[in-house]
């Protein structure tokens, strides 16, 4: 309303005393072909702009990471592998669905285990803006873990498996090596369990 | 009811060592008292008791071989880690009919000669034959 009413100012005097807007100067002088050029170059531009937010730590809807992790009990590290997807975001929460696969090795024991974790994370406590991001999230995860033995002297091994329904916190720092890169370290908590730290991890992921 | 707020009340913890043995097949070897095979067989007994000069009491492991072969005793704990080797050497075959004398002793300690405590697996392997026996020791 006021633009236009700078603007019928701007017609009415035929000078340029009042400062006109320039974008509503050129729309209402321009011809339709210069419209629809005009239309074209905006969507063209706000195209640009979300197609470079998207790739950027601003909009990150799924990323694969890859990592180690020093777990509290007997492993001294595990290799890990995951995949991470945000699946909803509501007015407080953002959600995610974290999945990832881990190897392990140590004397006689050898270990995998494939996990799926719903992740809750505060909005409040999320800022990807800033350039160092603190993240803090807890949820609620299936694992299953198998471990193979070699039976020493006798040539033989023996498998176990078992599956484990925990609820987790997880807390660390993030930050972005490139527009896609991105590295991050974290400790995952898991209740209950004899270890109150279930594993400390570094992970480099990409987007 | 904190635990119920919680999912999951194990607290077995997810990259810890798992529990192997016994399982859920218990196996056990059958006691020395009365050799019953034909001997053309690998027959294994064992029993808990006090040998001749001993001054507490052990399990016993005793066998016998059809033909001269090599013999693999060994103690695994619950998480299948290695305990104690008790026998790896040639062994004669065994008279028909007879178990090997003296039996093979197990003192319920590790390798370092430490008490050990707990549920345990013994082996026994000779050639492409595997036994095993699983022991408690309180």
């Amino acid at each position: 309303m006021r633009a236009s009413l700078l603007l019928a100012a701007c017609l009415a005097t035929g000078s340029f005393v009042v400062s006109c807007p320039e974008r509503a100067r050129a729309q209402e002088g321009a011809a339709p072909s210069d419209s629809a050029a005009i239309a074209k170059a905006m969507q063209a531009s706000d195209q640009a702009v979300a197609s470079a937010l998207g790739k950027s730590h601003f909009n990150d809807p799924d990323r694969f990471e890859l990592g180690a992790a020093m777990p509290e009990d007997y492993f001294d590290w595990l290799g890990t592998f995951g995949y991470r997807r945000r699946v909803l975001s509501d007015a407080r929460f953002e959600h995610y669905l974290h999945t990832e696969a881990t190897f392990g090795h140590k004397d006689y024991l050898t270990e995998g285990s494939i996990s799926a974790v719903w992740y809750f994370r505060p909005k409040a406590l999320w800022h990807p803006e800033w350039r160092i991001r603190p993240v803090f999230e807890g949820g609620i995860g299936g694992h299953i873990v198998v471990q193979f033995a070699d039976l020493v002297g006798l040539g033989d091994w023996s498998s176990h498996a078992e599956a484990f329904l925990k609820s987790h916190i997880q807390a660390g720092l993030e930050t972005d090596l490139s527009d896609r890169l991105g590295v991050g370290v974290r400790g995952r908590f898991t209740f209950p369990a004899h270890h109150p730290l279930d594993y400390a991890q570094v992970v480099l992921f990409l987007r | 009811m904190a635990c119920l707020a919680l999912v999951g009340c194990s607290s077995d913890g997810i990259h810890a060592r798992q529990t192997f043995f016994p399982g859920s097949t218990l196996t056990s070897w059958s006691a020395c008292d009365k050799f019953t095979g034909t001997g053309d067989v690998v027959q294994i007994c064992a029993s808990n008791g006090l040998l001749p000069n001993a001054t507490a009491t052990t399990y016993n492991i005793s066998f016998s071989l059809p033909n001269d072969a090599h013999v693999y005793i060994a103690v695994f704990d619950s998480h299948a880690a290695l305990v104690k080797v008790l026998f790896d050497q040639d062994e004669p075959a065994t008279l028909p009919g007879f178990f090997r004398q003296p039996p093979i002793p197990w003192d319920f300690t590790d390798a370092a000669g430490e008490p050990v405590h707990g549920d345990f697996r013994l082996y026994f392997k000779s050639g492409a034959f595997q036994s095993s026996s699983d022991v408690e020791v309180p």
